[in-house]
């Protein structure tokens, strides 16, 4: 007797974590719904690191390098981001802790930076992973203390004579305030605090550059004294607008991209109320009647990354080469680690437009099917406003069967997860988390399992979740 | 009735409905335009004062003792500007008169943010209004358009060329575009139309739908060049090499929407910011003499525009940060008043920021290539009170 409707366990985890296989949906249904949500917490309790070997060389001995060297050393720092980039899409596609890392990879779309050095990436994967589910300020100053954000935001350039406001704007505008809720003259103060947060190159630790900070006093959102970075943050926390506006872009991350104002308050009020805890706000969405309403289920467009994890979970897809998981990703348009710019992914609707929708109908037969992805590279588009950091040369070849991409990927595993008399009517259930459309239900037909499975795939419906 | 009403009339949201347009076949009530719009986007804030240089301006070296171009440098135009050594190659069209350049362009209130300065030009908005539909999207919406009247070469789609109703097609290949929407179980799922309540899945429907009639009305329609003109390498001179294909081949498309990106020079500006220009020059000069040597070259009109420019002041790094008001060029052969069209910004009179404060509203660009080049209603798109530029007769 199912303690869980199936449609449900799927909602949650798709939300908390990758979706689920036939086998764990079957297994997670005979669970009360609570207790579900109490494992999904306790899998995700603990904390390893995500570690590749570092490439490492102080600033000095890099310069002094010519050419060759640093290609090769440049080469190394990129295959240790591929390792990384491949090495976090395991431990998503891994139910046990999934809500960790469903957290880290929202919070990668919000606190948004990037370095071609692989030791910065790994660090600041790591602070993300580690408290993406515990309290936002520490996560916050983790972050603004990070190679990563202190690079890709010019902080790291931010001195007292010549203050570089690049961070202290982004801050207020995409981690914290959002836009209307500080002046010109806060982004000013609030760079001059920073002046001096940097970083030392070789080891990619956080540096606080004392001749270079501005001690002077600051005034900043109407408060006056001698503030430095850490004092800012605590009063972009000490403002309720903060949690306002996170709570409403994990309200349309988690639950629907339409925000339901009055639940969003709720949000809101929890969070910054309970001191920015993120795993009680979670936990309080999750276990929410709202949450579990069918009204908002089904509701989100599939990102790049959920879609190639879903599929991947499923059919363990096995590329052949590192490289062709994260040109698959290129292709889709969400590279992990690379985000297009400090605001991140835009999400729902802008996933989809007439050419990346072809491209991911397509997706399941080509990865599973051996059919041929005839697809060139998207190039980055007008929107990107940084095609400069796409990482390039990546792109792999088509090998002797003309294939873009090398998988191997196992259906029998998944199918055998199913019963062999299964209807069309129990493979949406099972795949799908909105009811199929007319148009998909005269479409599906009775051919062989496998062939049924790549046409529910290979539907306008599956990208959704 | 048209649509349009009919849509309204019913209180629907729109997006969550298969639109019937399918029914109405090829065209609806769009009438194809002899005249093409080519729109290129510099992304990430050009640097204007170094692109139009007031070479007789103090104020300006006294700015910028690293970054100033040196008055012997410039392309003298005028007894005062003159254009970065990079853009060589557009001074053939400006001594021909095809080339307008209009300085000072922004808007009130300026907003020193990439992404919200570029939705601000993306939408036409104003600086406090938060529009969701893009200008050419509303074009579209307008003339009851479909999909591939705007095409952008790109990997997505630019919030400029999405419409209420109507969205562009974004491509980067065309010949792999139309393959990847000929499988034939698309062509069933594309084929069958239902009114879908569900808001996203109504959306998706309706976009494979689309995409699947524009991809057959370009393959069907698109020839090789008829002509030999050598491209530079380079990202923008791909994606002009394919919009002159499309003209050439008399395809319906009224708007090509193409796009460069690096010109966020916060360091090193020196070794970048020409380097770029160069390229941007060099693709623009080629794909108008390809036109040129396929007789079409009349019937096209290029907008250059970046999000905002940038500080008067250099910064620490070798590099601008960003600022406000910047120089469009227009090109073509249909010019009323080529050559500078207005004075540059004061740099003496800069605004409480520091920065350049703009004398002419990027919309009222966009109202004189709509209005005057298009041959639109151009309160449709932009809202009243843009009035066009006798830029363009």
């Amino acid at each position: 007797m199912a303690q869980t409707p199936a449609r449900l366990v799927n909602h949650l985890f798709w939300r908390a974590g990758m979706g689920l296989t036939p086998r764990e949906m079957d297994y997670f249904s005979r669970i009360p719904y609570d207790e579900l949500v109490n494992d999904l917490f306790r899998s995700s309790s603990d904390f390893r690191p995500i570690v590749t070997e570092h490439v490492t060389v102080s600033g000095e001995v890099y310069n002094a390098m010519k050419g060759t060297g640093q290609f090769k050393y440049r080469k190394a720092s990129r295959e240790a981001q591929r390792r990384l980039n491949a090495l976090w899409r395991s431990r998503m596609i891994a139910t046990e802790g999934c809500l960790r890392e469903k957290m880290a990879l929202f919070w990668h779309g919000h606190l948004v930076a990037w370095s071609h050095w692989s030791n910065s990436t790994e660090q600041y994967l790591n602070i993300l992973r580690e408290h993406g589910l515990g309290d936002l300020g520490t996560l916050l100053k983790k972050v603004s203390r990070s190679s990563a954000m202190l690079a890709y935001l010019s902080n790291q350039r931010n001195k007292k004579d010549a203050p570089n406001e690049n961070f202290a704007r982004e801050l207020m505008e995409l981690f914290t305030l959002g836009r209307g809720y500080y002046s010109e003259q806060d982004i000013h103060e609030a760079a001059r605090a920073f002046t001096g947060w940097g970083f030392k190159l070789d080891t990619a630790e956080f540096h606080f550059r004392e001749n270079q900070h501005d001690f002077g006093e600051k005034t900043f959102r109407g408060k006056t004294g001698n503030f430095d970075g850490d004092d800012i943050l605590d009063m972009l926390l000490a403002d309720k607008q903060t949690a306002v506006f996170i709570t409403r872009k994990m309200y349309r991350w988690f639950v629907c991209p339409e925000v339901h104002e009055e639940f969003a308050a709720r949000m809101a009020d929890r969070f910054f109320t309970s001191g920015y805890d993120i795993a009680d706000l979670m936990r309080f969405v999750f276990t929410s009647d709202h949450f579990k309403d069918t009204a908002v289920m089904g509701r989100r467009i599939k990102s790049p990354i959920e879609l190639i994890c879903g599929l991947d979970k499923n059919f363990a897809l096995r590329f052949e080469r590192e490289e062709d998981g994260m040109f698959l990703q290129r292709m889709l348009g969400q590279v992990l680690l690379h985000p297009p710019n400090v605001s991140g992914w835009k999400e729902g609707n802008a996933w989809i437009d007439s050419s990346s929708l072809m491209l991911r109908l397509k997706l399941p037969s080509a990865l599973l099917n051996k059919g041929n992805l005839d697809w060139d590279e998207p190039g980055a588009s007008a929107g990107d406003l940084d095609k400069m950091m796409a990482p390039a040369g990546d792109a792999p070849m088509r090998d002797a069967d003309g294939r873009l991409l090398r998988v191997a990927p196992d259906k029998a595993a998944f199918l055998a997860q199913l019963d062999p008399a299964t209807t069309n009517e129990s493979l949406f259930n099972t795949l799908l988390q909105v009811d199929a459309s007319p148009t998909l239900r005269s479409n599906v037909g009775n051919g062989d399992l496998m062939e049924r499975v790549l046409e529910v795939l290979s539907s306008p419906e599956y990208q959704l979740c | 009735m048209k649509r349009r009403d009919f849509l309204r009339s019913t209180g629907l949201v729109t997006t969550s409905l298969m639109l019937p347009r399918f029914l109405h076949g090829m065209g609806g009530a769009q009438r194809a335009n002899a005249r093409k719009l080519v729109i290129v986007q510099l992304t990430g804030g050009n640097d204007g004062l170094n692109t139009i240089i007031p070479f007789r301006n103090d104020a300006y070296y006294s700015a910028r003792p690293k970054l100033a171009i040196a008055r012997s440098l410039a392309l003298p135009l005028t007894d005062e500007l003159g254009l970065n050594p990079g853009l060589a190659k557009l001074r053939p069209l400006y001594d021909a008169g095809h080339l307008a350049i209009i300085n000072g362009v922004g808007y009130p209130q300026p907003d020193r943010s990439h992404f919200r300065s570029m939705d601000i030009w993306h939408t036409a908005s104003g600086s406090e209004q938060f529009l969701e539909t893009g200008w050419l999207g509303r074009y579209m919406d307008t003339r009851n358009a479909e999909p591939h009247d705007v095409v952008e070469f790109g990997g997505s789609l630019s919030l400029a060329n999405k419409g209420e109703q109507v969205k562009a097609i974004a491509l980067t290949d065309p010949a792999r575009f139309y393959h990847a929407t000929r499988e034939p179980y698309f062509a069933k799922l594309a084929g069958e139309q239902h009114a879908l309540a569900h808001q996203q899945l109504g959306y998706l429907y309706r976009t494979m739908t689309e995409t699947y009639r524009s991809a057959g009305y370009i393959q069907e329609h698109l020839r090789p060049r008829s002509t030999a003109t050598v491209f530079p390498k380079g990202d923008l001179s791909r994606q002009l090499r394919h919009v002159s294909a499309f003209i050439q081949s008399g395809m319906e498309t009224s708007v090509y929407y193409t796009s460069t990106a690096g010109f966020d020079t916060h360091v090193n500006q020196q070794a970048n910011h020409q380097k770029l220009l160069t390229e941007v020059s060099e693709a623009i000069a080629a794909f108008m003499d390809d036109l040129k040597a396929a007789g079409r070259s009349g019937e096209v009109l290029v907008m250059v525009f970046s999000e905002f420019g940038r500080r008067v002041k250099e910064n620490a790094s070798n590099g601008t940060d960003h600022g406000t008001a910047g120089p469009m060029l227009l090109i073509g052969e249909g010019m009323n008043k080529a050559g500078v069209f207005n004075a540059p910004p004061s740099l003496e009179k800069l605004d409480d920021n520091g920065d350049l404060a703009f004398s002419i509203d990027f919309r009222r660009v966009y109202a004189t290539v709509l209005g005057r080049w298009l041959g639109v209603d151009v309160n449709g798109v932009l809202g009243d009170g843009y009035q066009p530029l006798p830029v363009l007769g």
